[in-house]
């Protein structure tokens, strides 16, 4: 399933969390795909069940942490999936349209 | 009506409490120390702010009711590590128009369950990231981290350096968890928290508490420190950037044009540290350096996190958010013995915190002066 976010029909800002007021007063809001992206920003957690933690930025402006469970570089492009209710970053020229999810958007 | 702090207490911090150790016993004891501090006798103390994650489902009335208080004035803190800063400046505000003669300001902490008290840490965080397994704030601040390091060509030895610095001071602080000493080489060779951090880049939780005393400066004596102005921002990118610019720049620049004082004319420095990138982005912001690696090459003697800060004195909760305000004083005073700041005259206090998604959304900063 594809993440949503938000875009303010008024002043055509780009959110995600979705808000439920845009900073510019408008409730006018519409929900909008958030990928894809790139990854800005990566870590490697001791421990944790998912490899890579990482920040995804959209050309829309959006900025997503999300899981990815495949090693992907800095810088390489992505698309913003959830799956199982985890919001990953998937390498864009092997992502999927996902199977039901419980992902909050 | 100017304000003064006219004592400070801490419940001695530990990262094993014993079991009949009570969020509300360590307010109490932080409290008691403050109040015979500032010489004020219990019932004297009529205005009670307090922060602290740990405390519920009690809140400040419950406490004053615990403390037998009475207050006039109370106010429940929930801005993370920038509540210090806020409880003082509403504390000020309530003794200027005279809701409150003398307020015990209090906060701290003691965990149970660190780990499930970082993943429903709000509703964001429960819902976008707890199922990533994104390892609490160190996994974000990594990030942050890793930006930091790309814009600002750092690398992990700069920000030893620091981590090293603040260590250097907490060996003269018999309250610090951590005083032994930290080389570069040990810091280098640690073990990785979330990649670039490692578990020395990570603030050590303990249990603990920490308090102060603010009467107005007409009511305090010859040892007070004066508070010359405070400036808090709250959600100022709405979570937008990239968390390399954080509240505490905007906070700064209006106490630096409130006061007429800049931060490099400060003998003490007690910035917000529970990561040392959020350290470094302070330096910038409040225009210690315009170069982070020269920054962090050249820290020599400067008075930055003197009791060793959170890195190295330890986290405890919302405590933290004191820990720079009492350290400024403790030194304001001239009472830090083998870690005192000769000629300290005045001290610029951070408080940096609720990581709202991605990073912090609240800040403050605040100038002391001695008297």
């Amino acid at each position: 399933m594809t993440v949503m976010g938000t875009r303010c029909r008024d002043c055509g800002e780009t959110r995600f969390p979705p808000p439920t007021v845009c900073e510019c007063g408008s409730q006018d809001l519409r929900l909008e795909p958030v990928g894809p992206g790139w990854v800005a920003a990566r870590t490697r957690r001791a421990g944790a069940r998912w490899p890579l933690l990482v920040v995804v930025e959209t050309a829309a402006g959006h900025r997503i942490v999300a899981s990815a469970l495949d090693d992907i570089a800095a810088g390489a492009a992505v698309s913003v999936e959830c799956r199982s209710g985890m919001i990953c970053a998937v390498p864009a020229q092997t992502a999927v349209v996902e199977e039901e999810s419980t992902c909050r958007s | 009506v100017s304000t003064a702090v006219v004592g400070v207490g801490r419940a001695p911090y530990t990262r094993h409490p014993c079991g009949s150790t009570t969020a509300t016993g360590l307010l109490a004891t932080a409290a008691r120390v403050a109040v015979a501090d500032a010489a004020l006798r219990w019932p004297e103390i009529d205005g009670l702010a307090v922060a602290s994650m740990t405390l519920a489902p009690d809140h400040a009335l419950d406490l004053a009711w615990r403390l037998g208080l009475s207050p006039r004035w109370i106010s429940d803190a929930q801005v993370g590590g920038a509540s210090g800063v806020q409880m003082v400046a509403d504390a000020a505000s309530a003794i200027e128009t005279g809701r409150a003669r003398a307020v015990l300001v209090v906060a701290g902490d003691l965990f149970t369950d660190f780990a499930a008290h970082a993943a429903g840490f709000n509703a964001a965080t429960r819902d976008y990231l707890a199922p990533l397994d994104f390892g609490g704030t160190n996994g974000l601040f990594a990030l942050v981290t890793t930006l930091q390091m790309a814009e600002h060509g750092l690398d992990r030895r700069d920000y030893g350096r620091l981590v090293t610095h603040q260590r250097r001071w907490a060996g003269a602080n018999p309250d610090a968890v951590y005083r032994s000493p930290l080389s570069l080489e040990d810091y280098l060779g640690a073990r990785t928290v979330a990649e670039p951090l490692t578990i020395y880049d990570c603030p050590p939780v303990v249990a603990g508490a920490e308090a102060v005393v603010l009467v107005a400066g007409t009511d305090a004596g010859p040892d007070a420190v004066r508070v010359r102005g405070t400036a808090t921002r709250y959600n100022p990118d709405h979570q937008t950037g990239t968390g390399l610019r954080t509240p505490v720049g905007a906070a700064g620049a209006e106490l630096r044009e409130t006061t007429g004082v800049p931060a490099t004319d400060c003998e003490v420095l007690s910035l917000y540290d529970d990561y040392p990138a959020v350290v470094l982005a302070q330096a910038l912001e409040l225009g210690l350096t315009d170069d982070l690696p020269a920054f962090c090459r050249t820290l020599g003697g400067l008075a930055l996190n003197t009791s060793g800060g959170q890195l190295s004195a330890g986290q405890a909760g919302v405590g933290g958010a004191l820990l720079g305000l009492t350290e400024a004083v403790t030194q304001l005073r001239g009472r830090a013995g083998a870690r005192q700041v000769e000629r300290a005259r005045l001290a610029l206090v951070t408080g940096y915190g609720m990581v709202l998604y991605r990073y912090g959304a609240a800040g403050g900063a605040l100038l002391l002066e001695a008297a």
